[in-house]
């Protein structure tokens, strides 16, 4: 069950690092929307997928 | 917006089915094609069948806002991984695809696998081709849905144009299989596949941001900013990787020459 399980995360999210990254960029998102103006809430968006990439990408480097 | 549901189907299920044709090309050749073809159809129609009832209860059960929110973050997870092994391997830190080597391991591996008769039916070919099929297609199945019921109001219609752009590239591939009879290394595959990642986290996040309450300036068109945006970031991070992808190939090519 478990092996399936892991298949189907595979499947969608494929690295961790950017499962959480994604995971934390809408919580934050969410969290922030009521106090911060909207233009910010895109940046911390924006900001939130590419760092997940980028996270992602420099585990890659030092392997 | 039927472009939106048009291309991104068209193009990655081009990748998808030159990656599912390596295998029915190579089964066929090694086993028989009788075994190859009959795992690729039982394969598409289990395929229909899974498209049939996952794309319906979409369609008929859940609201266009909820869609858009889950939709656009599975989206952004899943360009994003197709952006990051585009971007692997154009920094030289991952191997390119190739389809002619991997049709020659195919192939290598088929061979190992004992004396084949080629007039009967085989089942480990049938499974092979089936298999290949049936994942190669999900992930196709999957962008159809998705990008068929969020991006346009009729989710109906939507799947409907998607399914077309899906449909259009399995014609083209297939063609080209029966004229090249081998592998398809012509096509650009790591160029397709970072197009598609681009466009995948694209809406992705035009979508997902709709679902979390950001309004984007100037509506649809700010699809085009954050499509300049993330090519933008791929070139940045481009930069950046590439000094180490010369450098793994430097200390890869010293370990060869020992």
């Amino acid at each position: 069950m478990m092996k399936i399980f892991k298949k189907i995360f595979y499947f969608f999210c494929g690295d961790w690092r950017i499962f959480w990254g994604v995971a934390l960029t809408v919580a934050l998102v969410e969290l922030a929307k009521s106090w911060v103006v909207p233009a910010l809430i895109m940046v911390i968006f924006l900001l939130g997928i590419s760092l997940s990439l980028v996270f992602s990408l420099s585990r890659e480097i030092t392997k | 917006m039927v472009w939106s549901s048009i291309l991104p189907s068209f193009l990655a299920s081009m990748v998808e089915f030159v990656e599912a044709l390596t295998i029915v090309l190579v089964v066929g050749v090694t086993i028989n094609w009788k075994s190859s073809l009959l795992g690729a159809g039982v394969a598409a129609l289990s395929l229909a069948v899974l498209v049939a009832a996952f794309g319906s209860t979409l369609v008929l059960f859940i609201p266009i806002e909820v869609l858009r929110l889950a939709i656009g973050i599975i989206l952004i997870l899943f360009g994003l991984q197709w952006l990051k092994k585009a971007l692997l391997r154009y920094s030289g830190l991952k191997a390119m695809h190739d389809e002619a080597a991997i049709y020659e391991e195919e192939m290598r591996q088929l061979r190992a696998h004992g004396k084949i008769d080629p007039g009967k039916f085989n089942g480990f070919g049938f499974f092979t081709s089936y298999k290949s099929v049936l994942l190669e297609g999900l992930e196709v199945a999957f962008i159809v849905i998705t990008f068929g019921s969020t991006a346009s109001t009729d989710k109906f219609s939507g799947i409907w144009t998607a399914s077309v752009g899906a449909s259009l590239a399995l014609l083209i591939v297939v063609i080209l299989g029966l004229v090249i009879r081998g592998p398809l290394t012509k096509i650009p595959e790591n160029a397709l596949k970072f197009s598609v990642g681009i466009m995948l986290v694209t809406f992705g996040t035009f979508w997902a941001g709709e679902g979390l309450g950001i309004q984007w300036p100037y509506a649809d068109l700010f699809l085009f900013v954050l499509i300049t945006f993330f090519l933008t970031l791929s070139a940045i991070i481009l930069n950046w990787l590439k000094p180490y992808g010369i450098r793994r190939r430097k200390i890869a090519g010293l370990e060869g020459n020992r």
